[in-house]
């Protein structure tokens, strides 16, 4: 019996170190889940697309810390800021908002960031697309970042 | 070789009328008994020296006191004080008979020139010479000369003073000078030498029509038509001198004001701010942020 139920619980329990806790996104209607790199990813037809991840907050900084360290490293890039906003997930935890245009030689995009930070966890939820079509659904899109869970 | 009896009487006649024109003459240089002399500090007489020209009044526009020489750069000079009615009054074609009343009277002539150099507004030079033209003819002168930059007028000398005032507030005065000549002495000397020749004259004519022979009567002549010519050209100095003194010389050169370029100071060049530093942090998810990795999914 002890053997079978080591068989179990030692699986189980290795599972749940390497997995930790991971960003949830509810679609809104048109999106769909698709797979990616990230937590969660969720896209619309005209590849309005976002995603969700958690990171480990290391090194341990609050919340501002890590939102001008995303701003900076996006400018370098040449991504075009607006104004950043503080934000509160649905779930309480505050954030920033963080809202660019980016031309990439072709097209116009826009790019969304809403970082949010724990004492253990940087959650990132960021939504792209082009600029007509993201514009178009801005709303929706914003609604569901705010939604983001983190199980 | 014999000399004609009557040849000697002429030249004693000569040479008497000649001692006796000296005699006269040194008689004419002193003041008439009837007359006093003639006050330095008077109104009407000036500039024959510095210590009158210090008496004289000074100008509206508060300048230095007259000399008799001209003025030039910052060292302001004194309007002339403008001759005597008398000889203002005093026309170019004044009978002879004038000449007389002037030998009784201590007037005083003196050659007024004066210079005005002028900086008008840009475009006005030809409207400034038009009005300088008119402010003379309105003080009873007329236009000497004109060029593009340059008028002369001749106005009265008992007007001088008022014209000379008039153009100095036509534009910026960069230069004044009045020049200013006493010929008193001049034209007394000329009155008493014409006297004297006209004494001679009567004389060699009265002595010409008395001449016993053809000789006589050439020598005579020879020598009467010397002093006539004296006697022309000693009143066609008189005239000149009274013209002269009678209306003054105004020479006012205009140039247009330099345009004003305002001076801007020139900042510096200011270098576009340094781009914000982002340090590399342990944190490989930073790099892996935009909108190429989303939309692709890695």
């Amino acid at each position: 019996m002890k053997r079978i139920l080591s068989l179990v619980l030692i699986p189980l329990a290795l599972a749940g170190i390497a997995c930790g806790p991971s960003a949830k996104l509810s679609p809104p209607a048109g999106f769909a889940h698709v797979d990616g790199e990230y937590d969660d990813r969720i896209t619309s037809p005209r590849g309005v697309v976002i995603g969700a991840r958690v990171e480990r907050n290391k090194p341990v900084a609050n919340l501002d810390f890590w939102a001008e360290a995303i701003d900076l490293r996006l400018k370098e890039q040449g991504y075009i800021a607006e104004p950043s906003t503080d934000l509160k997930s649905k779930s309480g935890l505050p954030g920033k908002g963080l809202r660019y245009t980016f031309f990439d030689g072709q097209r116009s995009n826009r790019y969304w960031v809403d970082v949010f930070a724990t004492d253990q966890r940087v959650i990132l939820v960021e939504a792209a697309g082009d600029q007509y079509d993201f514009d178009a659904q801005k709303d929706q899109v914003e609604s569901t970042m705010l939604a983001v869970r983190v199980n | 070789m014999r000399t004609h009896p009557r040849t000697l009487l002429l030249l004693g006649v000569l040479s008497s009328s000649l001692f006796g024109c000296a005699a006269q003459m040194k008689d004419a240089m002193a003041p008439p008994s009837n007359m006093a002399p003639m006050p330095s500090g008077s109104a009407d007489v000036q500039m024959s020296d510095s210590s009158r020209a210090s008496d004289a009044p000074p100008a509206p526009s508060q300048m230095a006191p007259v000399t008799s020489q001209a003025f030039a750069g910052n060292s302001a000079p004194t309007q002339p004080t403008a001759p005597p009615a008398s000889v203002a009054k005093t026309a170019p074609d004044t009978k002879t008979a004038q000449t007389q009343a002037e030998v009784s009277n201590p007037d005083v002539f003196i050659l007024y020139t004066g210079g005005l150099s002028l900086l008008v507004d840009d475009g006005k030079i030809a409207a400034t010479t038009d009005k300088i033209i008119d402010d003379a003819i309105a003080a009873g002168g007329h236009i000497g000369s004109r060029k593009d930059t340059s008028v002369s007028v001749i106005v009265p000398s008992k007007s001088f003073r008022a014209v000379f005032a008039q153009i100095e507030n036509l534009g910026e005065v960069t230069h004044r000078s009045i020049a200013a000549e006493d010929v008193s002495e001049e034209y007394h000397d000329a009155v008493v030498r014409l006297e004297n020749m006209k004494a001679t004259r009567k004389r060699l004519e009265e002595f010409l029509s008395k001449a016993p022979n053809i000789n006589d009567m050439l020598t005579v002549e020879r020598e009467l038509e010397r002093v006539v010519m004296d006697i022309d050209r000693t009143e066609g100095r008189m005239r000149f001198l009274r013209a002269h003194t009678a209306f003054s010389t105004l020479t006012v050169d205009l140039a247009a004001k330099p345009k004003t370029t305002p001076i801007v100071a020139v900042a510096p060049p200011q270098l576009p701010p340094a781009p914000p530093r982002a340090i590399d942090l342990p944190a490989a998810w930073l790099q892996e942020m935009g909108v190429n990795r989303l939309i692709n999914g890695k």
